[in-house]
């Protein structure tokens, strides 16, 4: 019986200690979407063929989740909305947040991306997402490391005081 | 209703105000948004709606007008309107952003003026045994602001794109060179209003390269431009001419001797390359001139 708990509690830590450890890879991975979204719109934005609403839709229909579930969240927004694409873009990116595994400072980056959105020039819109597509990219480089430094580290640690609790348990 | 795609558009308080108006009166032209002012409908009379405009409206009507994406219509702002579904356009006013002396872009757009699109079908039939003598002539159509040139104009492109057999009209191919997106009301390549089955639609180009390009690129027979009076204007008619393409035009000017004091027109006239002149009084009446600027006859009337 002692031997099934220990084996318990070791294995709840190493889940503990995964789940920590993904969301290291999860905020890699929502930058990744977010950085290649906003390509995308920056893309149509030069072009000038598509209105932001089509754009979202696509990266909605072709990206992968979360972030297309936001873009698709928006999409219906600006759609259904009177008010500024840019107002839209903030409340969805809030009421979207516990979907990503951002960071505050990685949303309030975000929130830069749509200030103005569709207000502005073609060249001024470009100009902004570019900025924030370069700080994404800084951000990914960050996350990456962090996710190296800190990843296996929790993992690690996690079964190792799951080990340690079930010996002092005994 | 031609003026159904402009509703949507609207502000709910001011298109409920106006649809039933509209709906009544076929002479309206013009819906005027002033931010902060009564909504003005204009026509054949005045109409000073007790609806304001709001700050609030104002800003959504430009959300909806630009579909939240301001950039898409940059070029279009410039030129200083838009056109929506059914060939209606938005005249734009507001703050000019210059660049280098230059018109950039345009911002805190307050003033806006809805013009109706209108088709008038069968409006240049009373003309057609003088626009049509074994060919198309080449015309110049004359005539002050909202005289009604460009709907004559395009009603004789949908006639001579899709034939009239009680004249013994064929269908020719016709090739329209519409700058401001007026004759055809293209939204997105696709004209919204009817121009006849064989024509070709260049839009949103600067005439005199755009003829060029239709010369060049779609065979035409018969090139139709709306409002010309540039140097390279007469250059690119001389050129169509002069390759056998028949040439039907706009001018702005009151009279037909008003358009000659045109340096421009003068030029044109001299060289011949137009058969027909139509002078386009009010009321539709129209007086047609011959090649050598002489009155031919009062063609009848349209009503």
């Amino acid at each position: 019986m002692k031997w099934i708990g220990a084996c318990f509690i070791i294995f709840a830590s190493f889940l503990i200690g995964m789940q920590k450890s993904k969301t290291y890879m999860d905020r890699v991975r929502n930058i990744r979407q977010f950085e290649s979204a906003l390509l995308t719109m920056e893309s149509a934005i030069l072009f000038g063929a598509d209105s932001i609403e089509t754009t979202a839709r696509f990266i909605s229909e072709t990206g992968e989740k979360p972030a297309s579930v936001f873009f698709r969240d928006f999409a219906d927004r600006l759609a259904s909305s009177e008010t500024s694409a840019d107002h839209i873009w903030t409340s969805t990116l809030q009421q979207n947040q516990d979907l990503l595994a951002l960071k505050p400072t990685d949303i309030r980056l975000l929130e830069q991306a749509g200030h103005m959105l569709g207000s502005c020039t073609q060249e001024a819109e470009e100009r902004r997402l570019k900025h924030v597509i370069k700080q994404l990219e800084k951000r990914r480089e960050e996350a990456v490391a962090e996710e190296q430094r800190f990843g296996g580290m929790v993992r690690a640690v996690s079964v190792l005081s799951g080990l340690l609790t079930a010996i002092l348990l005994m | 209703m031609p003026y159904e795609a402009i509703l949507p558009y609207l502000p709910e308080t001011i298109s409920r105000a106006v649809a039933p108006i509209l709906k009544k009166d076929a002479n309206i032209e013009e819906i005027r948004l002033r931010t902060g002012q009564p909504v003005e409908l204009t026509g054949t009379g005045q109409h000073l709606l007790q609806v304001i405009f709001t700050e609030k409206e104002r800003l959504a009507f430009v959300h909806k007008l630009t579909k939240h994406s301001f950039y898409r219509l940059e070029e279009q702002m410039k030129k200083g309107y838009i056109t929506i579904e059914g060939g209606h356009r938005i005249g734009l006013a507001g703050q000019a952003v210059l660049k280098k002396g230059l018109i950039h872009s345009m911002t805190n757009l307050s003033f806006f003026n809805i013009r109706i699109a209108r088709e008038k079908k069968g409006i240049a039939r009373h003309l057609l045994p003088f626009l049509y003598e074994n060919g198309w002539e080449s015309t110049l159509l004359i005539g002050p602001p909202r005289s009604g040139k460009t709907t004559l104009l395009r009603d004789i492109a949908r006639i001579a794109a899709s034939g009239q057999g009680d004249y013994g009209i064929p269908a020719s191919k016709t090739s329209i060179v519409d700058e401001r997106s007026e004759i055809a009301g293209c939204l997105n390549g696709v004209p919204q209003l009817d121009v006849g089955q064989r024509a070709d639609v260049l839009d949103g180009c600067p005439k005199s390269e755009g003829m060029m390009m239709m010369i060049r690129s779609m065979s035409p027979e018969l090139l139709i431009a709306d409002e010309i009076g540039r140097t390279e204007d007469a250059y690119a008619m001389s050129e169509a001419l002069n390759a056998g393409i028949a040439v039907i035009a706009t001018v702005h000017a009151h009279s037909y001797e008003e358009a000659i004091r045109r340096p421009v027109i003068r030029e044109i006239k001299e060289s011949g390359l137009f058969s027909r002149y139509i002078d386009i009084k009010p009321k539709h009446e129209y007086v047609v001139r011959d090649l050598h600027g002489r009155a031919i006859k009062s063609a009848p009337t349209f009503s």
